[in-house]
């Protein structure tokens, strides 16, 4: 029994270290003097001050702010509209739909990017953030609509009857009765979404041009010019801590909306 | 059919209730035509066509050229297997390492299983960049890993294979993916009914004969699930190798990146994508038949 229990513990304890510790790591080596060890002149703040003035580096977390929030958007009200028609009515094709809408999730980024690519230049488009946005809403429909139709299914449909029984409108009901209702359906789609875009690395870099989002602009300064990584690390620490935020308040939120 | 459809099957209004369907789904209906189905068949038959390198006009059409370019290259061919290679292992490294994980939640934890299921999501919140980035500077001939160990004297020299490698390409990913893998497998593994394990104890089956027999064959469409979930974006990675691949460890959806990206030979790297999606659909189609899609879907 003890054999048994120091091998499980062995195992956990290096799961552990293999998802927690590079990150650590990482945030350690932002305040460090160099991105190496031993840590020297800890700590100290140059790479966030460096970063704040290289060119390109704020701009991109500003565009990628941008997509995420277009592509939640766009995402949520598709979702919205896809899941209240999976659910409560029929039209022809449905299971052709279905199949439609699951099939960006079983097919890889690289497939989906270039051919997106090669098909919007062909159409005369220039890549730039709203090709990303393109793909983004793409990559975020299948999710978002599956939340909501979720959110559709478990929804009891005669609190609707009795509105419009007591004389609403249909645009009434909808406003005070149906959206509250699906409200965390929303958010946690509009959650998925987000961070759907906000991660994206291979879609983002396969569409982007000049314009760039924050990985799309870290992927190119680590793949090309090696020697700006430390400020890289300084960079994902404060992205790193905008998506803490953000899902805290949108944990909040959701609670909210529930009760 | 659900309740609900039948609602509004039965209902006077039906013909009014489809148009409104319809209208409904037209715009998420174009947007996947537009921008999924049509590029995806157009690369299909750019595959088979042969283009004006600078014009990008079709010159002949249909052709086998692109892929017999594939196949008759043993350097693509050798990436390839390679990217196969570390697919199959990535998979089998990070659902193994997952499951244990999973197991252990699910039998040896008594408290807190879901403060802990969640605690290991946590990390990504981090964006997949910026685990790579870690990544990049943990591993290296001179990254942080080799040079701890000859600091602290254990090696004279950098370990080579902590360099910038296939290796490193499988590591990383493995440890990148098996924290998603374990929720679907817990999933599966708690649902299990606890009478069963203790009949077969009782019956004087030993620990790892109720696991072989008993636990595991339960508990295969989560790792069906997880299987999926690792094997898609794996065999597709063109990002991770380009960031700790070096040389040696780039992948297929790195030659179809600068087919596309950098060689402007669109024809050839359809080619490469239609193999690649070949390769994927049938692993799907495989999944599929194994368990059914329906019980699939529900442990989604």
């Amino acid at each position: 029994m003890k054999k048994t229990n120091i091998l499980w513990s062995i195992v956990v304890i290096f799961a552990i270290i293999l998802a927690f510790s590079p990150i650590t790591i990482l945030f350690l080596l932002s305040l460090n003097d160099s991105p190496a060890l031993p840590l020297k002149n800890f700590p100290t703040t140059k790479w966030y001050e460096a970063l704040f003035q290289f060119p390109g580096a704020m701009e991109s977390i500003v565009n990628s702010l941008m997509v995420a929030g277009v592509t939640t958007l766009v995402a949520v009200v598709l979702g919205i509209c896809g899941g209240y028609a999976l659910v409560r009515t029929r039209f022809v094709g449905k299971s052709f739909f279905t199949g439609l809408l699951l099939m960006p999730m079983v097919v890889p980024y690289i497939i989906m990017g270039i051919s997106l690519l090669s098909f919007l230049l062909r159409l005369g488009m220039e890549p730039s953030l709203i090709t990303i946005i393109i793909g983004h809403i793409l990559l975020a429909i299948p999710y978002a609509t599956l939340v909501l139709t979720s959110r559709f299914i478990g929804f009891n449909i005669s609190l609707e009857e009795a509105a419009m029984d007591l004389g609403a409108d249909r645009l009434t009901t909808f406003r005070k009765i149906t959206l509250p209702l699906i409200m965390p359906g929303i958010i946690t789609a509009a959650i998925l979404s987000f961070i759907i875009s906000w991660e994206d690395v291979a879609m983002a870099v396969l569409l982007a041009g000049s314009q760039q989002t924050a990985p799309v602009f870290m992927f190119s300064l680590v793949t090309k010019l090696p020697k700006f990584v430390p400020i890289l690390t300084a960079m994902s620490t404060i992205m790193f801590a905008f998506a803490i935020v953000l899902a805290i308040l949108m944990r909040k939120a959701e609670r909210f909306s529930i009760s | 059919m659900n309740p609900r459809e039948k609602e509004a099957s039965q209902s006077p209004k039906t013909k009014k209730i489809e148009l409104r369907g319809i209208l409904l789904v037209v715009p998420t209906y174009l947007w996947l035509i537009v921008t999924f189905l049509i590029p995806v068949i157009s690369v299909l038959m750019l595959s088979f066509a042969e283009l004006h390198p600078v014009t990008k006009n079709i010159v002949s059409f249909p052709t086998m050229n692109n892929y017999l370019t594939l196949f008759t290259n043993l350097d693509y061919v050798v990436v390839l297997l390679r990217t196969l290679l570390l697919t199959v292992a990535v998979t089998i490294s990070s659902v193994g390492l997952a499951y244990a994980v999973a197991y252990f939640i699910t039998f040896k934890i008594l408290k807190n299983k879901y403060t802990i299921l969640l605690a290991f999501q946590a990390p990504y919140i981090a964006s997949y960049m910026m685990v790579l980035l870690a990544w990049r500077l943990l591993l290296g001939r001179s990254g942080v890993i080799n040079s701890l160990l000859m600091s602290m004297g254990l090696t004279s020299g950098p370990i080579e294979l902590l360099g910038y490698n296939a290796f490193s390409v499988w590591l990383v990913l493995t440890a990148t993916w098996f924290p998603w893998l374990i929720l679907p497998i817990f999933v599966s593994l708690e649902k299990i009914d606890r009478s069963l394990l203790e009949a077969s104890q009782d019956l004087g089956a030993s620990p790892f004969t109720t696991f072989l027999k008993v636990t595991f064959p339960l508990s295969l469409p989560g790792v069906f699930v997880a299987i999926l979930f690792v094997f898609i974006p794996t065999i597709g990675e063109f990002v991770a190798p380009a960031v700790v691949g070096g040389t040696t460890g780039l992948m297929f959806g790195n030659l179809i990146y600068d087919f596309f990206l950098k060689g402007f030979r669109w024809d050839i790297g359809s080619a490469f994508a239609v193999c690649l999606l070949c390769i994927v659909i049938l692993a799907v189609l495989v999944l599929f038949r194994k368990i059914g899609f329906e019980k699939l879907m529900e442990s989604l």
